[in-house]
């Protein structure tokens, strides 16, 4: 077996293995930090969504059976403001988010608004917050037109794999080295040892993780077989996948059968569960459809098993379970979205998305280290220009966010597109680390200096929240506001963690090149 | 970078590329070629899942996350195989055959 193993992997493979993992890494490692970094935080959406939108913190609810006819359509009327509804959809409040979420087309514009239960309609929570900016920005980087995001996404992710294969595959030894940390020896030592153990002992959940990401979309990054079976039309695919129902408006004005039967008769299909979101397309039409989404909270699949209703005469128009296949393709794809219901898988899922970003910045941190060796004291622009990076899309990508909330509480309520300016102020700030970082960045990238300001920022995030609402750690906790509760103690944590890390790196000698030099070379 | 890059050129025992265009051409084996092959074993795939009778949403998606687990593979061994010309044969010229197979599939189901 060893030596069949030891055949399978020769030096040469380790060796040829070494420079694509090596160079993915370096252009590719600043973009999978922002995509991992964004995906740990989606984890936890709903609660940070909380945190940037006070208003909607209305105490844990008692989910019941919201009804849509007295609570959820005047609020859709409220939201038109007159004019004619074309199409809209609810979020139905759940035990993560105690509110409900509309999005209503009209005739003449969007609106949307976010009510409580019993449907009395909140202020604008003038903010796109987790839910609407760092989720988007993790999946598509906000680069919506052409699936333009999806696609270097999706590209990033391939390489992902690929350096994690490769990784493998150069780091043979792998359940040796399991064992070894070496942080007492070298810098560059234990950089390596950190590098290899997040990425072994993690290893599983990142090839899920990146897989499964792909698979999500993956008829629209690899559309050969929707070319070859369905020329090419997406929309067609899905509705015959996912079980979709369509059809357009026919122009004649039809009054609307009660929405609450069908939410109960989607129930007795389903065998249970509870409605997540319900849709009305062409409203008020004689050809409206109703849909009504499962929540998928229970179990694994994200399988949303659609219910379309006739929207005049409430009459069953499709309920199509999906194929073994496409059940796979959608189990697979709730392994990577994790709506269900399981608060230590959660965590899990935050912390070995962290791992993921470890694994990144320590590759690119082993590669300056390495590479400094080779250019002695005055670096030249290739590494700069990799250091910066780095620094950009580890402690920048922190202060960014970090800031984008703490605008989020100083920002005044009235203010004309308040939503994006917290994303102006996010982008600008990025970029003026990214800058700062490329100025400063002579033998050793600003790290101590961003540190401190990554602190500095989630301490004031903490303030405040407590200054702008009232709401200190200790009120929440006794308020049972554990989404709160947790942003706030895990800003805390990160001002705390990133401080002493500030202090030490300040405290840091220089890298002395004779000892890195003779530290022995790896693969 | 060019390090490696003639370290497989010396274990090809080849004369032939300069080390840039060598590693070049190892890179677009890697990104185009392999995504070439993934969308030909994707679209092949298809075509026979609909030809054996599978309907042709599950076909599809049998087929693309087939092809999906090739991809990185395929990728990493445009990296690994000692010719690059190899490589690019194998890689395009396989997709390419696929394609043309799922294009002759296609036209001989009803």
């Amino acid at each position: 077996m060893t030596a069949r193993k030891r055949k399978l992997i020769s030096p040469e493979l380790r060796a040829a293995m070494l420079w694509p993992h090596t160079w993915a890494g370096v252009t590719l490692g600043g973009l999978l930090m922002l995509i991992f970094f964004m995906g740990s935080l989606a984890v936890f959406a709903s609660e940070i969504d909380r945190w940037m939108m006070p208003d909607t913190r209305v105490g844990a609810v008692e989910v019941g059976p919201v009804s849509l006819d007295h609570a959820v359509v005047p609020v859709v009327e409220k939201l038109a403001a007159g004019r004619a509804v074309r199409d809209w959809f609810v979020q139905l409040p759940d035990e993560r988010r105690p509110v409900m979420a509309f999005r209503v087309r009209t005739e003449s514009g969007n609106a949307a608004g976010v009510a409580t239960t019993d449907g009395t309609l909140l202020p604008p929570v003038g903010t796109l917050g987790a839910g609407s900016f760092f989720y988007p920005l993790h999946y598509s980087l906000l680069l919506k037109a052409g699936f333009v995001g999806y696609w270097i996404v999706c590209f990033a992710s391939v390489a992902m794999l690929a350096g994690l294969i490769s990784g493998v595959i150069i780091h043979a030894r792998i359940f040796k080295d399991f064992f070894t940390f070496r942080s007492w020896g070298q810098f560059r030592r234990s950089l390596l040892d950190l590098h290899n153990l997040t990425g072994v002992l993690v290893l599983p959940f990142h090839l899920m993780i990146t897989i499964t990401g792909i698979v999500i979309v993956l008829p629209i990054v690899l559309p050969a077989g929707v070319q070859a079976l369905y020329g090419g039309n997406l929309l067609r695919f899905y509705d015959d996948a996912l079980g979709n129902y369509s059809r357009p408006r026919s122009g004649i004005a039809a009054p609307m059968a009660p929405l609450d039967p069908m939410v109960a008769e989607a129930k007795r299909l389903w065998g249970g569960g509870e409605a997540a979101v319900v849709f009305v397309y062409n409203a008020g039409d004689a050809a409206s459809v109703v849909r009504v989404n499962r929540d998928t909270g229970d179990h694994i699949s994200l399988d949303v098993q659609p219910v379309f209703f006739d929207g005049v005469t409430g009459a069953l128009l499709k309920y199509q379970s999906p194929g073994p296949v496409v059940a796979t393709h959608r189990v697979l794809s709730g392994l990577h979205f994790a709506a269900f219901e399981h608060w230590p898988l959660r965590w899990l899922y935050f912390l070995f998305g962290l791992a993921g970003c470890v694994l990144i910045g320590t590759g690119m941190l082993y590669w300056m280290e390495k590479r400094r060796v080779a250019h002695g004291r005055k670096p030249g622009m290739g590494w700069r220009s990799v250091a910066a990076l780095a620094c950009g899309s580890t402690t920048g990508l922190l202060i960014a966010t970090l800031a984008m909330m703490a605008a989020n509480r100083l920002l005044p309520a009235g203010i004309p597109s308040r939503e994006l300016v917290e994303v102006g102020v996010f982008f600008l700030s990025w970029i003026g680390t990214a800058i700062h970082a490329a100025v400063r960045t002579r033998t050793d990238p600003p790290w101590s200096v961003q540190c401190a300001a990554v602190a500095l920022l989630a301490a004031a995030c903490v303030v405040l929240n407590w200054i702008t609402t009232g709401e200190h750690p200790v009120r929440a906790a006794a308020a049972a506001d554990w989404a709160v509760l947790g942003v706030d103690l895990v800003l805390a944590l990160t001002a705390y963690v990133a401080w002493r890390a500030s202090r030490r790196l300040v405290r840091r000698d220089s890298p002395d090149l004779s000892t890195l030099a003779k530290v022995t070379d790896h693969a | 970078m060019m390090k490696t890059g003639r370290r497989l050129e010396t274990r090809a025992g080849g004369r032939s590329l300069p080390p840039r265009l060598h590693t070049t051409a190892r890179v677009t084996a890697a990104v185009f070629g392999a995504y070439g092959f993934a969308w030909g074993l994707a679209a092949f795939g298809a075509e026979l899942g609909a030809l054996a009778g599978m309907a042709p949403a599950e076909a599809v998606t049998a087929s693309s996350l087939l092809a999906l687990v090739t991809l990185p593979a395929a990728a990493l061994w445009a990296f690994a195989v000692p010719r690059v010309a190899v490589g690019w044969a194998v890689l395009g010229g396989g997709g390419t055959l696929l394609i043309a197979a799922s294009h002759l599939a296609g036209m001989s189901a009803p």
